[in-house]
């Protein structure tokens, strides 16, 4: 007999079951897996919250460079809005789509 | 508990498995033992239902592969040869993790855990940085993963790779007290010779993706009429362990290496 530790999970056995069975639980296995695929994030983070400011440094370097340089030499016409304002929601937007690209694999990965 | 048969697999045009039989009991500590590209990983992959074999019956637990994974994954353990633990979380963290993942529920999770560290001699390094363990102790806490959701298998790829040799002995003592105490089936992979013979009750020794015998590590000796182990695959195969494998399985195995030093 399997006995000791590894014969203390019958409820949580019970649930693994549940879990292959029907749809709305498959779809609650993949809210929870996701959630905890989040916690995970946010643990690393708290262990190493320097990532934050690495993070945040390219955007800010292209807007204080690219933004100060072109507002300076007006190359781009912007139809009369400053520069930085018409630089800012693409700056965010990539920064967006390269961190999720980034987290994405590396979820893969996990 | 683990039937194989004719098992097939090709990766484009390379026959990475080329007909391999082979039973694993209940309650045995099976090894597979061969150079690197011999098909040992191929073989734990498909059986961890990670890869679909090309041809072939891989039944486990009276299941049989692919159609029934999902019910599979249920008792099966799998310890990779790549490092599965993440360094920048504290080895409770990657055991909490991993139990949200497998679907325990709070109650059973904080016991389960605590055991486990016990089970594993973590205790005090269970709240540090992964990343500040030793090999040895990275590799019992990538075991306790795989053990979270009570398997009746474990299937470990190169569990001693790239460890020192106190380490390895700390993981051998892991592997034969969940094999003995909790009667855990356990199939692993290994290049290894003295772990082979330490650990396992029966191996199959594997050569380019066939199975050349299988057999208690003395029969395999008596058989060849060899003094070691060692000498006996050098009968069987006609070269010795260390030849084999191309660069991109050396190139793992080195990183997986330097990642536990």
């Amino acid at each position: 007999m399997r006995e000791g530790i590894l014969m203390s999970l019958g409820e949580s056995e019970k649930q693994q079951e549940g879990y292959n069975k029907s749809l709305s639980s498959k779809i609650k296995k993949w809210i929870n897996d996701s959630l905890t695929l989040g916690e995970m994030e946010a643990r690393r983070l708290r262990h190493d919250p320097t990532e934050l400011f690495t993070r945040a440094v390219q955007p800010v370097l292209w807007l204080l460079v690219f933004g100060e340089t072109f507002t300076r030499i007006k190359a781009i016409p912007t139809g009369g809005v400053p520069y930085i304002a018409f630089m800012t929601p693409g700056i965010l937007s990539q920064s967006v789509l390269f961190i999720s690209i980034f987290y994405g694999l590396a979820l893969i990965w996990d | 508990m683990i039937r194989i048969d004719n098992l097939i697999k090709h990766f484009g045009r390379t026959k990475a498995l080329d007909g391999i039989s082979f039973n694993v009991n209940k309650g045995e500590l099976f090894g597979l033992l061969g150079p690197n590209g011999a098909g040992k990983t191929t073989t734990v992959r498909i059986i961890s239902t990670l890869i679909i074999p090309t041809k072939g019956k891989v039944e486990v637990n009276g299941y049989e592969l692919p159609k029934n994974a999902s019910i599979i994954r249920n008792f099966i353990g799998y310890v990779p040869q790549a490092l599965s633990s993440d360094g920048s979380l504290t080895g409770y963290e990657n055991l909490l993790i991993f139990a949200k993942l497998v679907g325990l529920n709070k109650r059973d999770r904080e016991k389960k855990i605590n055991e486990l560290i016990d089970l594993m001699e973590l205790g005090d390094f269970s709240r540090k940085l992964v990343r500040e363990y030793s090999g040895g102790m990275v590799r019992k806490l990538e075991i306790a993963q795989a053990l979270l959701h009570n398997p009746e298998i474990l299937l470990l790829d190169e569990p001693t790779v790239g460890l020192d040799p106190v380490s390895r002995r700390s993981v051998w003592y892991v592997l034969l007290t969940l094999q003995k105490q909790y009667e855990t089936t356990i199939l692993l992979t290994t290049h290894y010779m003295e772990e082979a013979e330490a650990l396992c009750e029966r191996i199959a020794i594997m050569d380019h993706g066939k199975i050349v015998t299988i057999g208690t590590p003395q029969e395999i000796i008596k058989q060849t009429g060899a003094k070691s182990l060692e000498n006996a695959f050098i009968v069987l195969t006609g070269h010795s362990v260390d030849e084999g494998g191309n660069f991109n399985e050396l190139r793992r195995i080195r990183k997986t290496a330097r990642r536990l030093q």
